[in-house]
Formats: structure tokens, C-alpha cells, sequence
């Protein structure tokens, strides 16, 4: 939606109309959820640090982007000249940086740099180590995960998660069907997070499940 | 997080499933925020979903995408109807509140006394704004902070259109006198504010009467015959 060339969207962007915002939104907020947890550049005590927005802060930085990119000072500033995407994207830095500073996740000083000359720095994820070393646990997790799968589930997550195939070809590969190659994907993917749960992040084993039920009954029946 | 209010474990099947409602979505977020067991999980189980999909941890997997827009659509949109009825509102509370003040001025609230006669029709409106807070009007037992300002309204009947206010106290000051052209119920604002640089309570008297000398004399505290005096005490707190 290139709302810079669209005269009508422009002036009813301006106006608040509802349909008008309902229709940017709808076609931008992936596009922001993807520039902000990719990460971007902040300026902090003399210094520039990468940073993302982590998966949990993801729904308020965006949240925050576009109540202020539709405020009513936000829309009649914006001059209809200069693209849209750029503007939006430089509220969403402002606003992240803002919601992480909050949490004390940033510096207080820290402000998002501007992404112009974006191209003579190194790529976001080559530039912090925070960034190689998450990368590198997420790797680790799903290569667990895959060693723990039968032959055809193999052989379809190989295909669809390691190799980047589309669903529709991994099917093909495996003799999969279009929906019973979604139905897989769907399954495997559940199971990776169920997997995930039981190595160690997630609930009480057995053993544990016992000490907290002893526990309970012993401060009960101590009365 | 309340007592009862359970991990997220159970919801990380349907969230690998893309079948997270964005109500349950909401809630797995909320007690993720509060709850270190469960942020860590979830954040890594979101970054396990996006390396699948993705083969990139720093891509939002698609029920990122699709349930953070769904629950977010109807939040980021500006309601002008309700700010006009915010404004109607607190317009309509405005008239009430200077109405209330016109038709009994003098009927046992300690706020405000006057002498003058029956026919007192003055009225002093006082709000308090400034240093970064949105200007109020100072009603009741309300208070305004050192540092802030405090702005006038009057209206007065044709009988008494010159006006002088003066402030003892905490903050003391005397305006010139104004010509009150308005009349009560829809008073206009005065060209003249006094900053509380400290604590304690300012008293306000607007002294109102049928021309400038007399005026100043009823702010003075001397008997002036058919002057209105409108009495007010604001607080002024750290």
C-alpha cells in the first residue's frame, strides 16, 4: 500500500478513517513485527549496540508503534511526500527503544539511530554476540528435536525446516498431500515445543510432581 | 500474576499448532511477563518455532504475525467519537460546576463567602495547569502542586464589572483590575496567573463592584456598599 502515491489514502489517512487505518494496518504490521524483532541499532553512552525486540515485548513495542503513528498529531504531521514504510519504521525504532527502556532492558539514554547508511555497517546479526549465541541455542534445539523423530517425519522436517522447502514440495517429497503436509508440519512443530517443555524448561517431572504433593500434604495434615 | 494462575506449558502444543486463540495468546504473554520460569521457556520456545519456519530466530513465526495483529487491531485505532464525547462531557460538567457556583454561591459552602447583598452574581472559576500537567479546574477540596500555576475565569452581572484579584499566603499577588465583560455561567478567562514556587494554601478573594477604585478598595478589605466578594482556599502541595 503505498499511501505517498494514493491521494485518496493519504487524505483519509489524514482524516482518521477508520477503514483507511484498518487497511495500513492490516498490510504493515508484518512488516513492523519484522523490523523490530530483526533488530536495529541504538546509540548508547557514546556507544551503538544492536538490539532486537524479544519475543515477549513483541506485541507491546508494536502496539506502541501504531497508536502513535495514528495519533492525530502523527497523521497530520506526516507530509505525504516522504514514503510511509521509513516513517512508520523509525516510530516503531522510537517506540521499542521507548518500551525497553521502561523495563530496564536498555540504557535510559539510549535512542534508535536512523537507519540511513544502514548499508556501510556490518549486518544486525553478525554484530552481537547476543544475537550469534541465540542463533546458535535455537539451532541446537531444533537439531534435538529432529534427532528424536522416525524415518518420514525425518525425512519431511529435513525437507520443509533444514532444506527450505516449500509445505507443497516437502509433501511431494515425503508422498504428503497439500493438507496432510500442513497437518505434519502442524504436528512437528507442535512437538518441537513440547519437546522443548520436557528438556528441561518446562514442567515437573515425575520426581518433582511427588516432593511438591508430599509437600502440600504434609503442611495440610500438620495442623 | 495470581495464585492460581498456571504455566504455560499446556499452551505451547496449540501455540506450535498455530491453534492459540489470541485470548489465550494475551494471557500465555501476560503471565509470561510475570512469571522468570515461564519468559525464559517462552522465549525460547518462540525461537524454536521461527528457526522451524524460518530457519532464523529473529523472524516472527506466522502466528506471531497473524495473532499479534488480531490482538492489536481494534487497540491502535484513535476513537475520535468518544474524545468528542469526552468533550461534550467535560464541557457539560464545566456549565454544571458554573451554574452550581451562580445559583448558590452563598449557601453554607466554606469554600466560598461573599457580601455584597442578594443580588451577589459573581462568579470565580480557578484552575491549575502548567510545568508539564494539563490544565484543571481546582473544584472542591482539590489541591495544585508547588512549581504550577494557577489561571482564572470570572463572570460577573452588569451591576459589578470591575475586578480585582488578590492572593495571600502561600502565593501573593494582586491582579489589575479587570473589566468583567461575561457573564456568570459563561466566565472568561483573566490574563493573569500566579506561580506557587511554595507549599501551603493560598487564599483567593476577587473582589467584584461597579468600578475600578471601588474595586480595589473591597480587595483592600475596606466596607464597599454593593461590592461581591468571592473567597476561595487552594492548596498547594509538594
Amino acid at each position: 500500500m503505498q499511501l505517498e502515491q494514493d491521494r485518496a489514502a493519504l487524505e483519509g489517512f489524514r482524516r482518521g478513517d477508520h477503514a483507511t487505518l484498518d487497511a495500513l494496518y492490516r498490510f504493515y504490521s508484518p512488516v513492523v513485527l519484522r523490523t523490530l524483532a530483526r533488530g536495529f541499532r541504538v546509540r548508547a553512552v557514546g556507544s551503538q549496540v544492536m538490539t532486537a525486540v524479544q519475543p515477549l515485548d513483541l506485541d507491546a513495542a508494536h502496539q506502541e508503534t501504531f497508536v502513535r503513528a495514528f495519533s492525530d498529531a502523527a497523521r497530520l504531521r506526516y507530509d505525504g511526500l516522504k514514503p510511509f514504510e521509513p516513517w512508520l519504521l523509525a516510530i516503531a525504532r522510537a517506540a521499542a527503544v521507548d518500551v525497553l527502556r521502561a523495563q530496564g532492558k536498555l540504557h535510559r539514554e539510549a535512542i534508535a539511530l536512523d537507519e540511513s547508511g544502514a548499508e556501510a555497517l556490518p549486518a544486525p546479526e553478525e554484530s552481537s554476540p547476543e544475537h550469534v549465541a541465540l542463533r546458535a541455542e535455537a539451532a541446537a534445539v531444533v537439531q534435538g528435536f529432529l534427532s528424536t523423530l522416525g524415518a518420514d517425519d525425518l525425512r519431511f522436517a529435513t525437507a520443509r525446516f533444514i532444506d527450505g522447502l516449500s509445505q507443497e514440495k516437502a509433501g511431494a517429497l515425503c508422498g504428503l498431500s497439500r493438507q496432510e503436509a500442513r497437518t505434519r508440519e502442524a504436528k512437528l512443530k507442535a512437538a518441537c515445543l513440547a519437546h522443548l517443555g520436557q528438556r528441561g524448561f518446562g514442567a515437573l517431572d515425575a520426581s518433582g510432581r511427588a516432593i511438591v504433593v508430599g509437600l502440600v500434604l504434609s503442611m495440610f495434615f500438620a495442623r | 500474576m495470581t495464585f492460581f494462575e498456571t504455566h504455560i506449558d499446556g499452551e505451547l502444543r496449540p501455540l506450535g499448532e498455530g491453534a492459540l486463540s489470541a485470548r489465550r495468546f494475551r494471557r500465555v504473554v501476560r503471565h509470561a511477563r510475570s512469571c522468570h520460569r515461564c519468559a525464559s521457556l517462552y522465549e525460547r520456545a518462540i525461537r524454536a518455532l521461527r528457526q522451524l519456519e524460518n530457519r532464523d530466530p529473529f523472524v516472527p513465526a506466522q502466528v506471531e504475525l497473524d495473532v499479534i495483529t488480531t490482538l492489536n487491531a481494534t487497540r491502535v485505532m484513535p476513537r475520535p467519537a468518544r474524545r468528542r464525547w469526552l468533550a461534550f462531557g467535560a464541557v457539560a460538567l464545566a456549565a454544571a460546576a458554573a451554574a452550581v457556583l451562580v445559583v448558590r454561591p452563598f449557601e453554607g459552602d466554606e469554600q466560598f463567602r461573599a457580601r455584597g447583598g442578594a443580588a451577589a452574581g459573581a462568579s470565580l472559576r480557578v484552575f491549575c495547569g502548567g510545568n508539564g500537567a494539563p490544565l484543571v479546574e481546582l473544584k472542591g477540596e482539590a489541591s495544585c502542586k508547588v512549581g504550577q500555576s494557577l489561571a482564572f475565569a470570572v463572570g460577573a452581572s452588569g451591576a459589578n464589572p470591575s475586578m480585582v484579584l488578590e492572593l495571600s499566603g502561600a502565593a501573593s499577588a494582586t491582579s489589575e483590575v479587570v473589566e468583567v465583560t461575561a457573564l456568570p455561567g459563561a466566565e472568561a478567562p483573566v490574563a493573569f496567573t500566579a506561580k506557587l514556587e511554595r507549599e501551603g494554601s493560598v487564599e483567593l478573594v476577587a473582589a467584584f463592584a461597579s468600578d475600578a477604585p471601588r474595586a480595589l478598595s473591597a480587595a483592600r478589605g475596606e466596607h464597599v456598599s454593593g461590592a461581591v466578594l468571592v473567597r476561595k482556599t487552594v492548596k498547594v502541595v509538594p
